[in-house]
């Protein structure tokens, strides 16, 4: 159950059934980034691959007939229409055309009406629909799936191709459950079902006896995770540099080099990077030291070349040497912009707050805290909004909750009206019965919450990352077998049946997942040795683009006052 | 504390449907056949036996049906399970090919066309074949080919829809017969035609002839197509050829490489299999198909670089995406081949390495002292003296004293030379791995041949004791 591989065996298996000889591979928005989360230019270099074109945005129209094209697209529309055109003039000696997912017959019956030139060797289906970012990690690259909290049904087609196509590379075919609470899992569940049940031959795999589940849970479900700073090498740079598939922006460092400016973070292909990427803040600097004595202990041993012994170490070593210190600068670049900004706007401070207010439970210290750093005006606009908005998802029914003052406050220190308006926003974005809620409520509630008092009397280990995200609890349940039935039914089936063991789980999460949460997973995945996970959102959140998120579910929502108080 | 009415079962028996097999193979095979679909016990019994062949399987078939020889692979087995549990690879995930249905809509759709073009095909060649120069019987002759319309009723223009007129007159499409106007009418080269016919002749390169075909859009459209398809089927520019080249060189670098490190990580190692001047010169040849590779891919990157014009941006990019595979090719692949020992650190290494085997084969005899000793020894004592004379072949190899021995008139030496005759070959073609089977082929002979040599002295020396007891008694 891994993704990457999952999505590489496919490219590989593309490049490898036109045989040999040059090649182009046509792609489109989506299936590019598809390719280049798992593949390098220079890896596809050495399997012959020596150009790239965008099937939209095609340079030129004369003929190379001497090369061989790989098409690699999603079946839409927009894609047929561009190929049979391409085919009807193809510029090209041969075409390879691998479909990202299920392919209507009318479209194959089009496509092959158009291909007089009979150009076209092979027609497939190969399944990598989706961005694979870790071994256990997917995303689907759709910033906003919620139209006034309902699916937008773009995104729930999408959504849907995207889980089958997770399902097929994977060869898993699944018992699906989903959060009872939300409409949209729900219908996703049945989406997904009636793909399995329409394509019954495609999912006809030889399993093991242990059913696979797919999971599906609703970010509403759970607002708070990504509102919260994160100390974690991989979530840090997303929080506050933002990955946009496996590329980090640094353009904004002040006499940037000019192959920094945009720099790729690929566990594939960044080995300090995949051995580091789960590592805290404090654990980052130590290896970080470590690695620039590596770096200058081989600086130092390259620079003398005397014998010829010494000439040829060099020659050998040159390279390793050479991608090596690109990587000491890339990152030295990357963890100083990070402690930059980390020292800049205070927030040590901030995210010590946020832990509080999403962890612990004392009402009027938290608010004399939230009151004071606010007050002290050296807290940056976003930061001070994601405080109000953990403090009113929190104390939302307390009986002396003054979300009302702190309102006043962000608007003295003049705080944007988009950003005040988040306050609202979230607490209607927080689904009704969220069982974030329920924590504060049921008498369960009292369980957990003596549990977090013990651990605090413990003393916690580091106070940036004591927040454990509602997925961990809830994945934990599962497999414990005690996941309730109540809150996570089973789709269509005769829940009796079913087995309680857990083996393989597929988790999708409406309205994108977190690094945090993808941390999460992979700590389970290593704590049990028979128990694969892996996740998937509509994409991966931080603060930033779920402030996005949350504005484009709410925005067409009355968000009064009023309304607010009531709630 | 098995159960008393459950008899415990020895033997080579099948964990699922509990047959005894008698031995291994037939064990395996089984398996392979009754339960295929439980992979992964297959798998750690195929690693078992995988493991425990290469130890066993040296021995003969019978031996291995013995119940001690396999309880002698020890611990390894187990470990195996556990790896194969924990690698086993993720396959490729599921996918479905439409290829076949989309050939079958394609072809009944280009059907229709190919029907009709080879219809146009024969007809062009019936007019070509001894077409009259004289115009009224060329007239007379592309009507008996080709029945014209009758146009009496045709009043307009079927393509432009203009009515025809003293100034715009009926005209006949050659091929189908319809009618049309000037305007709309195409024109054929014979010249081309002829091409169309038989195939681009490149070596007479002449003149387009004056004659050409009158065609209606729709016959000249297919025949165009046609031309189109084969002309791009057979043409092959520069840039293609040149990259055929760098394929090849490729190749040939990419077999060579593999073969050189075999030979260096056994040389490093100790070994004697390889010799240290053969990998030095596949190490030279290594850095000549290299330098060819770059002088090659530098040609592709300039191509049209020069003059320019003509060549489009993105065959531009491809030449110079040639390029920077080539040289991350070369600079991953090529040049970082691991360094040879020399001489001396040869010489060490394979001192090192004998200790090591002789120290092993202590060991073992060692732990099976108690059962086997005669057998061991002997065998230890064979490799020992098989090590020598080996290397001692080594060294002498195919050198001219061989001749003499040529004349030999025992089979078993004339084999050996012949034998000599086949390294010298092999090593002459790079061909490192045969040169090792050989050499160990040769080495078996030799051993045959001196235990031979030995004993016939052992029997000449006993019927000489014999000869002695005679002369006693």
């Amino acid at each position: 159950m891994n993704v990457i591989t999952a999505v590489k065996l496919y490219l590989t298996k593309m490049t490898e059934e036109s045989g040999p000889g040059m090649k182009i591979l046509v792609m489109d928005k989506q299936t590019t980034s598809i390719t280049t989360m798992v593949y390098s230019q220079s890896e596809m270099l050495q399997r012959e691959v020596y150009l790239f074109e965008r099937l939209d945005m095609i340079s030129a129209r004369e003929p190379m007939k001497y090369l061989k094209c790989i098409a690699f697209l999603r079946p839409t529309k927009e894609n047929i229409s561009l190929l049979s055109k391409e085919l009807r003039n193809p510029r090209f000696g041969v075409y390879y055309v691998y479909w990202s997912n299920i392919v209507r017959k009318a479209d194959i019956k089009t496509i092959a009406e158009c291909d007089e030139y009979e150009s076209v060797r092979e027609v497939e289906e190969f399944y990598a629909d989706y961005l694979a970012i870790a071994p256990h990690l997917f995303s689907l690259n759709i910033p906003v799936s919620y139209q006034d909290l309902a699916w937008d049904p773009v995104e729930l087609l999408r959504s849907t191709q995207g889980v089958t196509a997770v399902l097929l590379s994977l060869k898993k075919c699944p018992n699906i459950r989903y959060q009872s609470s939300s409409e949209m899992c729900k219908r996703l569940a049945e989406k997904v079902r009636d793909v399995i049940v329409t394509e019954e031959s495609l999912f006809n795999f030889k399993q093991d006896d242990i059913t696979p589940v797919l999971l599906i849970v609703d970010r509403r479900d759970d607002p708070i995770t990504p509102l919260l700073n994160q100390w974690t090498y991989q979530a840090m740079v997303h929080e506050l540099l933002t990955i946009t598939n496996n590329r980090v922006d640094l353009s904004h460092v002040k006499d940037i080099s000019k192959d920094l400016r945009e720099i790729v973070l690929s566990p594939e292909h960044d080995e300090f990077y995949a051995k580091n990427l789960y590592l805290n803040y404090g654990e980052i600097g130590q290896t970080m030291k470590q690695l620039m004595e590596e770096f200058q202990r081989k600086a130092k041993s390259q620079q003398k070349v005397e014998s010829l012994a010494d000439m040829k170490n060099f020659v050998e070593n040159y390279p390793q040497f050479k991608k090596m210190s690109g990587t000491v600068c890339k990152h030295l670049v990357l963890v100083s912009d990070l402690s930059n900004t980390v020292a800049n706007n205070n927030l040590l401070e901030v995210s010590e707050l946020e832990q509080q207010l999403a962890c612990q439970e004392s009402h009027s210290s938290q608010l004399q805290n939230l009151r004071t750093l606010l007050n002290s005006g050296n807290v940056r606009h976003k930061d001070a909004t994601k405080l109000v908005m953990l403090y009113a998802l929190r104390y939302e029914r307390h009986s002396n909750n003054d979300i009302d003052g702190l309102l006043n406050i962000l608007k003295k220190n003049s705080v944007p009206d988009s950003f005040i308006k988040m306050i609202p926003r979230i607490l209607k974005f927080r689904s009704k019965n969220s069982r974030l809620n329920e924590t504060f409520d049921t008498q369960e509630a009292v369980v957990k919450i003596t549990k977090r008092f013990f651990k605090d009397l413990k003393g916690v280990e580091n106070v940036y990352t004591q927040h454990v995200p509602l997925l961990r609890e809830t994945l934990d349940d599962l497999i414990k077998g005690r996941l309730k039935e109540t809150t996570f039914p089973f789709l269509g089936e005769n829940s009796a049946q079913i087995s309680r063991r857990i083996k393989d789980v597929i988790v999708f999460m409406i309205g994108g997942v977190t690094y945090e949460e993808a941390l999460a997973v992979h700590n389970i995945n290593c704590s049990h040795q028979n128990i694969r996970i892996v996740l998937g959102g509509t994409t991966i959140h931080n603060s930033a683009s779920f402030f996005t998120e949350v504005q484009n579910a709410t925005a067409n929502l009355p968000t009064t006052r009023h309304d607010n108080r009531r709630m | 504390m098995a159960e008393d009415d459950s008899p415990v079962l020895f033997g080579f028996i099948c964990p699922n449907c509990k047959t005894d097999l008698g031995n291994a193979t037939e064990l395996l095979k089984h398996y392979e056949e009754e339960h295929s679909e439980e992979q992964d016990i297959l798998k750690s019994l195929k690693d078992i036996f995988g493991k425990a062949k290469k130890r066993i399987l040296k021995q003969d078939e019978n031996n291995v049906a013995s119940p001690g020889a396999s309880s002698s692979s020890k611990v390894q087995p187990v470990s195996s399970i556990i790896t194969s549990e924990a690698v086993n690879p993720q396959t490729i995930g599921s996918f479905k090919c439409h290829t076949d249905a989309f050939k079958r809509i394609r072809n009944d759709r280009i059907e229709r066309f190919s029907a009709e073009t080879n219809k146009l095909i024969i007809r062009l060649d019936k007019l070509l074949m001894g077409m009259p120069h004289d115009p009224v019987k060329k007239k007379a002759h592309e009507q008996a080919v080709v029945p014209w319309l009758d146009g009496a009723n045709v009043s307009r223009c079927p393509e432009c829809t203009r009515s025809f007129h003293l100034a715009r007159r009926q005209h006949h499409c050659r091929l189908c017969g319809a009618i049309m106007c000037h305007d709309c009418s195409h024109f054929l080269n014979l010249q081309t035609a002829k091409e169309i016919l038989m195939g681009p002749k490149e070596q007479e390169l002449s003149p387009p002839s004056e004659q050409e075909l009158r065609l209606c859009i729709h016959c000249y459209r297919l025949l165009e197509n046609r031309k189109l398809m084969t002309d791009t089927r057979n043409c092959k520019p520069l840039l293609a050829e040149y990259y055929e080249i760098l394929s090849e060189f490729h190749k040939e670098a990419n077999k060579l490489t593999q073969q050189f490190l075999k030979m260096s990580e056994s040389l490093n190692a100790g070994e004697t299999m390889y010799k240290l001047s053969d990998a030095q010169t596949l190490r030279l040849q290594i850095g000549k198909l290299a330098e060819n590779i770059d002088t090659t891919s530098r040609k592709i990157e300039s191509f049209g670089r020069k003059n320019g014009a003509n060549i489009s941006e993105l065959q531009l990019r491809l030449q110079s995406a040639i390029r920077v595979a080539t040289k991350s090719y070369l600079c991953t692949e090529l040049l970082q081949l691991p360094s040879l020992p020399t001489e001396e650190q040869l010489l060490g290494l394979q001192e090192k390495r004998r200790c090591e085997i002789e120290q092993r084969i202590q060991e073992e005899k060692q732990s099976q002292i108690s059962q086997r000793t005669p057998n061991i020894r002997t065998s230890v004592s064979h490799l020992q003296t098989s090590k020598n004379e080996g290397g001692a072949t080594l060294e002498e190899g195919w050198k001219p004293e061989n001749a003499q021995m040529y004349t030999s008139e025992d089979p078993m030496i004339q084999q050996m030379n012949i034998l000599r005759g086949y390294i010298k070959q092999a090593r002459a073609a790079h061909m490192y791995d045969e040169v090792a089977s050989l050499e160990k082929n040769l080495q078996e002979l030799m051993e045959e041949y001196y235990k031979q040599e030995y004993q016939k002295e052992d029997t000449f020396v006993q019927e000489n004791q014999l000869e002695h007891a005679e002369h006693f008694s």
